[in-house]
């Protein structure tokens, strides 16, 4: 009996992957890995797809500027890229391939494409017949409103979400490219709304306590730091420990960005956690870099708050160990009390504690100051006088007046009987008002469903909570070609429904051959180590897959998984065809080397190029 | 390379999908028909994936079998050659018989290979330069965790003890120990000659299920 050829070796996997950030390159990277690449081994091909010209995603535009350590991983991603069994399809952005009738998601589309101008739309179904796998991996790039009156679009000046600031500093198209920008506010302007400047702007409220704030809080108060001499002398200019803004002024953060900063006035800044010390989010890390600021002191919290705290992690912790002792946990279970999380909750309070102590001892000798607001909850921003909000209706799209004040529930911990710590808060009724210049609202990044990718890619909005709509799959019997033309959301989670990266139908079944990483699967949360660990893992699942021809947990086998159109090389028609410039990774390279080129000249690690149109010149 | 030669030897991961049905529909591909009994060996995922797809003879039988599944398992993988370049650590390799041994561990307890190494080099270069797989993301600058290595306590000892630094990143750290330390961290030292370095188990909920 003679096996088939198909048996001898493994069939081909010609690989989509939507999104060129970490997750996309650490699975691509993995699955590069898994096939070696022999004359006599299996072939794999990784095209991956990204709606900007650059890859790259949340490394690019994420990570603040003045940590450039972290921005190292670049280096694995551009060595992925180096393998000639990968290419790169930047400016392209994938589309659902909605013929729906709804109204609501036509008019989306149109405005999905109409804020990536210069990108060409490509749409599910007629990328997917093109490969034998797809993953998504197009992350989290809209932020979860905080849904609170003067934080709506339109109401107020001097408030931000923390993603509109993020992309500002970082340079992202959404917040500098006019063309976008035209598109992203009606045609009202080709600028973004940030100015640290006008009107004599001192202090800034952030509401939320992740690292996003830490970042968002620590570049604002380095902006207003004379530029002092580095300390020590010849160390790294580029290092997070240069003091003020000598720290940003080498890193990649873009020359129009850093010309404001420099002139920026800030000197306090508060960041204001709904819950308490116990519950905060950021890391250590990020949290000794604050109280290490050059010329910035902290606002000493109150040993009591402190010592509550402490309790409460004490109690946390022996809570746990007695459910260990009685079987009711694994001792390496996570979550509060576990032994990883006591130890993390204990040093940052430690942190906490000793930066208070020596901040009550030592007054004065700080020309700036943050501090930290636990248990406040914002129920609302208020402009500067009483009953302004009649003036901001009857102004309609004109210049909305400046926020000036928030209120604030005052929260504390819900009581849940002796026998649970609730780590959730209630209000007590009690309310307080704060002044302020600006407001930032860093409470979380939060994906969208494919239809509406580019829809509001960075304003703060009222959100449209997407219907679960019906989804329709290609089941093709006869052919052998993947056919998806609607990617699955879950508008409650936002995220794609998943099983171990596998992509769910609205039924819970596993929708063969289409698989999801990264924040888009977990949601956005985890640093970059949590996002390769999952990007692995899907990887490792879509190999697996890819070699049993399995995909289902049925053990349902697929008609020939390994068909796809074209070469395996071969990009979809609609990329060969295009009239736009796609961006291949031989472009990214040029561009690349530019922007290190132009940063050289201007004495910085990088210039970032920010407006797609002047990104397409440089590579022409 | 642990199969590329053998033909009895059945090298298979069970997929995630196998997590909650306890029961694994072994892909054709992973099955030996010359092997009577069905061995599972504990060899990392990706080796044997990488395995798998350089073997030229494969035999189209399929076999229900039962095997727990081991989540820890993903992490420890030994990089094999393809044509993604290798992330040699860019270290000196002392003369045979020379250097300070060094013995890497898997998750699960088996050793991937003993190196020789010369004082002063880090452990995260030295897995670089042997094929070991610590991923090193940050590249040695103390800004991740993905380089952590557990030490035996005797060896965790006879070590200064981690900076603040390193502590806030090992915070972050799956499956962390208390003999835990970033293996950019470590330099090698000829006290330290015969020691071990375990690479931890991804026991941390690294990966969050989507249901």
């Amino acid at each position: 009996m003679r096996p088939s050829l198909r048996l001898h070796s493994p069939p081909p996997l010609k690989l989509a992957i939507v999104g060129g950030g970490p997750s996309g390159f650490y699975a691509a990277s993995r699955i590069l890995q898994a096939f070696p690449n022999q004359p006599s081994s299996a072939k794999v091909s990784v095209h991956i797809y990204d709606r900007l010209p650059t890859p790259h995603g949340l490394v690019r535009y994420g990570v603040a500027p003045d940590h450039p350590d972290v921005k190292n991983v670049e280096h694995k991603f551009d060595q992925t890229l180096k393998d000639p069994r990968i290419q790169f399809f930047g400016n392209v952005n994938i589309t659902s391939s909605s013929s729906s009738p709804q109204a609501s998601n036509a008019t989306q589309e149109i405005q999905a494409s109409a804020h990536f101008p210069s990108a060409l739309n490509l749409s599910l179904s007629s990328l997917t017949p093109y490969y034998n796998r797809i993953l998504f991996s197009y992350g989290a790039s809209s932020s979860r409103p905080l849904k609170i009156p003067g934080s709506y679009p339109g109401q107020l000046s001097n408030y931000h979400s923390a993603l509109d600031f993020v992309n500002w500093y970082n340079g992202h198209p959404c917040s500098h490219d006019p063309k976008i920008l035209r598109h992203l506010t009606g045609g009202r302007s080709e600028t973004n709304d940030i100015d640290l400047l006008k009107g004599d702007k001192r202090h800034l409220t952030v509401i939320g306590a992740g690292n996003v704030a830490l970042d968002v809080a620590r570049i604002v108060l380095r902006s207003s730091t004379p530029f002092l001499e580095p300390s020590g002398g010849g160390e790294s200019t580029t290092s997070s420990q240069s003091p003020g803004l000598l720290a940003l002024s080498e890193s990649d953060i873009p020359e129009p960005v850093l010309a404001q900063l420099c002139k920026s006035k800030f000197e306090k800044v508060d960041i204001f956690a709904r819950r308490g010390l116990t519950e905060l989010a950021f890391t250590n890390k990020e949290l000794r870099e604050m109280l290490t600021l050059a010329g910035t002191g902290f606002s000493p919290l109150p040993a009591s708050q402190l010592e509550q705290a402490y309790l409460r992690v004490e109690e946390m912790s022996k809570r746990f160990e007695k459910e260990v002792s009685e079987g009711r946990r694994d001792a390496n279970e996570l979550g509060p009390g576990s032994k990883g999380d006591t130890r993390v909750r204990k040093r940052l309070l430690g942190l906490l504690e000793k930066a208070s102590k020596e901040m009550r001892s030592q007054q004065g000798g700080n020309s700036k100051i943050w501090g930290l607001k636990p248990f406040r909850s914002p129920i609302e921003l208020q402009a500067d006088s009483q009953g302004n909000e009649d003036t901001v209706a009857s102004k309609g799209s004109s210049d909305p007046p400046p926020v000036r004040r928030v209120e604030w529930s005052l929260t504390a911990y819900k009581q849940e009987g002796p026998a649970n710590i609730s780590s959730e808060v209630v209000s007590t009724g009690e309310s307080e008002v704060t002044e302020t210049d600006m407001v930032i609202s860093s409470v979380g990044y939060r994906s969208e469903p494919l239809d509406s990718i580019g829809a509001q890619p960075s304003l703060s909005t009222n959100p449209i909570d997407a219907e679960d709509r019906p989804t329709k799959f290609g089941s093709n019997p006869e052919g052998s070609a993947l056919e998806l033309e609607k990617l699955p959301f879950d508008s409650k989670r936002w995220i794609v429904p998943n099983r171990e990266g596998r992509v769910l139908d609205a039924e819970g079944n596993i929708i063969p051959r289409v698989y999801v990483s990264g924040w888009l699967s977990t949601g956005p949360l985890g640093v970059i180590a949590s996002t390769m660990m999952n990007s692995y893992k899907v990887a490792d699942n879509i190999i697996s897959d890819h070699l049993s021809g399995e995909s289902s947990r049925e053990g349902k086998k697929e008609d020939d998984h390994s068909s796809f159109l074209g070469e395996l090389q071969t990009p979809p028609r609609e990329v060969e065809t295009s009239s736009q410039r796609i961006v291949g990774k031989e472009d990214w390279e040029v561009l690349n080397a530019y922007e290190l080129e132009m940063g050289k000249k201007l004495g910085k690690l990088r210039e970032k190029i920010l407006s797609v149109d002047e990104m397409l010149r440089v590579i022409s | 390379m642990l199969a590329s030669t053998s033909t009895t030897r059945l090298l298979a991961k069970v997929p995630a999908q196998a997590i909650r049905s306890q029961t694994y529909l072994a892909p054709r591909h992973l099955v030996n028909m010359s092997s009577s009994s069905l061995t599972w060996l504990k060899a990392s995922p990706l080796s044997t994936l990488s395995n798998k797809l350089a073997t030229t003879s494969i035999n189209p039988m399929l076999r229900r079998c039962k095997a727990p599944f081991n989540f820890s398992s993903s992490i420890s993988i030994s990089k094999l050659h393809s044509s993604a370049p290798s992330n040699h650590g860019g270290i000196e390799r002392p003369e045979p018989g020379t250097g300070v041994k060094i013995t890497f561990r898997d998750s699960k307890g088996q050793d991937i290979r003993t190196v020789e190494v010369n004082e002063g080099d880090d452990l995260l270069s030295i897995a670089h330069e042997y094929d070991v797989d610590l991923e090193g993301a940050c590249e040695g600058s103390i800004a991740c965790s993905t380089c952590h290595v557990i030490l035996e306590p005797d060896v965790y000892d006879k070590l200064e003890e981690p900076s603040d630094d390193e502590n806030d990143m090992l915070d972050l750290a799956f499956g962390l120990t208390d003999t835990s330390r970033l293996g950019c961290q470590v330099k090698v030292t000829k006290e330290l000659d015969g020691m071990v370095a375990q690479l931890p188990s991804a026991t941390r909920n690294m990966y969050v299920d989507g249901e």
